[in-house]
């Protein structure tokens, strides 16, 4: 049971607008005062909404400075890796093809900006792409294809230049749930070894997926609790703990994985909440010690002791948000909701969030990754 | 249990290979196995295999496809179905069967020896019966009788459920109705893997038919000529050869480019009782084309038997069963593009106009002497409006049917071929008979009725409207039946049912 913490819709609102009024004289000199190059030390936020990404710099951990903002088709999801960040386009037809694409753009090193270096198609009927993640070599990066029921593989050459499709892994699958006609897969990951973890969420299945020669096979599935829609996993840091969030009906699950043999073990917990609706957001801290996750209502807080279950402490009421990003830092979790950025400090102590502050105001954000 | 074939086996070469050169565009695209198909069982299992490996299948019959869509499958398995080309009854049933593996040619020669019986489409002999039925078919006698699929009264498929489970249906109107009538018109490639086609009855095989060829060549030919051949056509379909009488006779020009020579007009003929006793349609048809003094006459290959019977116009007697088989070789190193037309009406000045401009059209150094477009004479029973609901082929107002084709052997020349055949078709429709929002496409109206999915051609999706080209009033009913009968997708190509 999550208790609201010492904040309100006036509050929030008044740090919103004085937060936006920073962001609005900026904006008011001008695209190039804003696209000032940030000092060295910056990190950056990538930030995809309908039709664009945004780039920030985040100046001393909690001021986000517009850098910089280039065209993409809905981007969904968004990966980071050796200073190349990966997008997969929620499309349902490139080059008058069924099938989305993902882009590759490179970072600048210093100043944070985007530089398109390549589209690549997936493959055909691979429509509405919904997540991807990269190799730990960054040799190729996996694509869950919601729309399309698969899994695209795609190389990456040494430059960070997306190669053509070299696997695919169609699926099938359904459940009983109204949106689980066929197979949806939701997410995906990989683990500290390179193996895959996905989740399906319209055949309530988890799998583990080994790469190989450009290809995937099934290592091993998982079938979750029928019509739950497992839609967001993350893994613990000792990768020993994969976290569920199931969309359809509202419930998180916690599960053993191997990952010496890549097996998913044994289901250990499931909570129920009390919302239900087609997206479910988890985010783990680095020291992995709290989940945050979202079903659109409000942030949850869950403590994980050493046994790995999950014990809810206060959380925030009255955002929506769609997707949740703890900094690599452990300091902030970053919140995208329907036109915001929202920040919320950690405390260091008991990981708690405070308030949350708009820093950025986006039409349908969607996606973030920092770097 | 299926044959097969990988990457490692010697016959993979020669089995990946489609029959148009151009596929698969890239070698990364093709297949890794193709799975050869001996039975309903062995095609089921095949097709499980592929599901739970999580491999994407593509299905060849025939191999005739004049897109990538069996070729074009990045590693996984092409379900080969040439080998099941049952063409009669079963023990157990005593309708008519045609496997889809069956080219045209073996099923006439068959359901005419076997029972004097035969399928009113198509005209190449070596197409095979699984993507051509379900895309329509028509051929020689459909003006007679119809289309192929208009006589379909079962389907047996394996589909593939939301589970991944395959299994094999009979659907017919009163079982399975809705994808009955998908597979009576929707094209290959988009609900399942059809095994047999069932018939109730069939048409009977003419006795004979008269078979008649007049050439003009193109050392000969004058604008004013060349319009009053395609205007006599053109004008004949639209009017008199809609009347039932006429319905026996079915022609084509084969409006050649000039660097090939020649330009020809053919006609096949028996009256609608399947004889050539009264050759009076026949002769009133070629008399139309007196005053252009066609130079040559010749008979259609293969002819074995001249009859001896001519009237005042050069016909030859062929037997029926010696009709329709073109043969031809399975995989071709030919490159080729396509493009179809559905008319319902005779040709406009301008069109002949666009039709000389672009026949006469040269392109140094590339070879347009394989360049053609072919005018098929359409409508009479394949226009009965009762079908448009039975069927899923909306085209039953047309009275002409044109097929663009281009073909070239060498890469290099690719980029040309392609141009030529989109400038031509491009221009042709992009006039006052298309509105605005449809230039550039024969869109269903008052002057045309779309593209024939048979003759399919990959530039259309570049229109986002391209189904409604295809399949008119009725992509919404393929919608549905595409989800509720392949809810996963896993038969799929670019031109397929999109859900």
């Amino acid at each position: 049971m999550t208790q609201p913490i010492g904040w309100d819709r006036r509050r929030f609102v008044q740090i919103a607008s004085s937060t936006w009024l920073l962001g609005a004289v900026g904006s008011r000199f001008g695209w190039a005062a804003s696209l000032a190059d940030p000092p060295r030390s910056a990190r950056f936020a990538y930030i995809g909404a309908e039709h664009e990404i945004h780039v920030y710099s985040i100046a001393g951990g909690d001021r986000f400075i517009k850098l910089q903002r280039v065209d993409s088709a809905n981007p969904v999801a968004l990966a980071i890796r050796n200073r190349n960040l990966y997008v997969a386009n929620c499309v349902t037809g490139y080059g008058s093809l069924p099938r989305g694409s993902v882009e590759a753009y490179a970072i600048d090193s210093i100043t944070g900006k985007l530089l398109l270096t390549n589209r690549a198609p997936l493959a055909l009927s691979a429509i509405s792409p919904r997540d991807l993640a990269v190799a730990p070599d960054g040799r190729c990066v996996v694509v869950a294809v919601h729309g399309g029921g698969a899994y695209n593989v795609l190389s990456i050459d040494e430059d960070g230049r997306l190669g053509r499709v070299s696997g695919i892994l169609k699926e099938t699958g359904s459940g009983p749930h109204s949106l689980q006609a066929s197979a949806h897969p939701s997410a995906v990951m990989f683990d500290r070894v390179g193996r895959v973890l996905t989740a399906d969420q319209g055949s309530d299945t988890l799998s583990v997926l080994t790469p190989c020669s450009g290809e995937l096979t099934v290592a091993d599935r998982c079938a979750v609790t029928a019509g739950s829609g497992p839609t967001s996993i993350v893994l613990d840091a000792d990768c020993r703990r994969l976290y569920v969030a199931h969309a359809l009906n509202g419930s998180l699950s916690s599960f053993e994985y191997d990952a010496r043999i890549g097996r998913i073990l044994r289901r250990e917990q499931t909570v129920w909440l009390s919302v239900v609706g087609e997206r479910a957001v988890m985010a783990i801290h680095p020291s992995g010690e709290t989940l945050y996750s979202s079903h659109g209502d409000g942030i949850r807080v869950w403590r994980i002791p050493a046994n790995g279950s999950l014990n809810a402490l206060p959380g925030v009421d009255g955002i929506r948000p769609n997707t949740l990003q703890v900094t690599s830092d452990g300091k902030c979790l970053l919140a995208l909701c329907s036109d915001a950025l929202l920040r919320m400090k950690i405390n260091a102590g008991s990981q708690l969030l405070a308030a949350p502050v708009k820093v950025a105001s986006l039409s349908k954000p969607m996606s973030i990754a920092v770097l | 249990m299926a044959i097969l074939v990988t990457r490692d086996d010697v016959r993979f070469e020669n089995l990946r290979r489609a029959r148009n050169g151009r596929w698969p565009a890239d070698p990364a695209d093709g297949i890794s196995r193709v799975a050869l198909c001996l039975s309903p069982e062995d095609t089921e299992e095949a097709l499980q295999r592929v599901i739970n490996a999580g491999q994407r299948p593509t299905i060849r019959s025939g191999g005739h496809c004049y897109e990538d869509f069996y070729a074009n499958n990045p590693k996984g398995t092409l379900i080969d179905m040439s080998m099941m080309d049952h063409v009669g009854d079963l023990p157990h049933d005593a309708r008519y069967r045609v496997s889809a593996g069956a080219t045209l040619a073996k099923a006439y020669q068959d359901l005419y020896k076997l029972y004097n019986l035969t399928l009113p489409g198509g005209t190449c002999g070596s197409v095979g019966a699984g993507g051509h039925i379900t895309g329509g078919g028509y051929g020689f006698v459909s003006r007679l009788y119809g289309t192929t699929a208009d006589w379909v009264t079962g389907v047996d498929i394996l589909t593939v459920d939301s589970k991944g489970k395959v299994a094999l249906r009979t659907c017919t109107a009163k079982q399975d109705g809705d994808l009955f009538r998908a597979c009576r018109g929707a094209g290959g490639g988009n609900f399942g893997v059809i095994i047999d086609y069932i018939f109730d009855k069939l048409p009977p095989a003419p006795q004979e038919v008269m078979v008649s060829n007049m050439i003009f060549p193109w050392a000969e030919m004058t604008e004013e000529k060349f319009t009053k051949i395609v205007d006599a056509f053109g004008g004949y379909f639209a009017a008199r050869g809609q009347d039932p009488d006429t319905w026996g006779l079915f022609a084509v020009i084969e409006a050649n480019h000039r660097e090939s020579g020649f330009v020809r007009v053919s006609a096949q003929f028996c009256n609608p009782d399947g004889t050539c006793k009264d050759t009076k349609v026949l002769d009133e048809f070629l008399a139309l084309f007196d005053a252009c003094k066609p130079s040559a006459v010749s008979p259609a290959p293969p002819v074995s038997r001249p009859a001896a019977g001519f009237g005042p116009h050069m016909m030859t007697r062929v037997p029926w069963a010696e009709t329709g088989a073109a043969g031809g070789t399975r995989h071709g190193s030919t490159r080729a593009k396509y493009k179809s037309t559905c008319m319902k009406k005779n040709f406009t000045a301008r069109e002949i106009r666009l039709f000389y401009k672009h026949l006469t059209r040269t392109m140094p150094g590339v070879d347009l002497s394989h360049t053609v477009v072919e005018v098929d004479s359409y409508g009479g029973a394949m226009n009965r409006k009762e079908m448009l609901e039975e069927t899923v082929a909306f085209q039953r107002s047309s009275v002409m049917k044109l097929q663009f084709q281009t073909y070239w052997t060498d890469p290099a020349e690719d980029e040309a071929h392609l141009t030529w055949i989109r400038e031509f078709y491009k221009e042709l429709y992009s006039s006052p008979e298309v509105d605005a929002a449809h230039q550039g496409t024969p869109f269903p109206g008052e002057s045309y009725e779309g593209c024939y999915i048979n003759w399919c051609d990959q530039d259309m999706i570049e229109y986002a409207y391209w189904p409604e080209l295809y399949y008119g009033p009725n992509y919404k009913f393929l919608q549905q039946v595409k989800k509720k009968y392949d809810p996963n997708n896993v038969f799929h190509h670019a031109m397929s049912i999109r859900a």
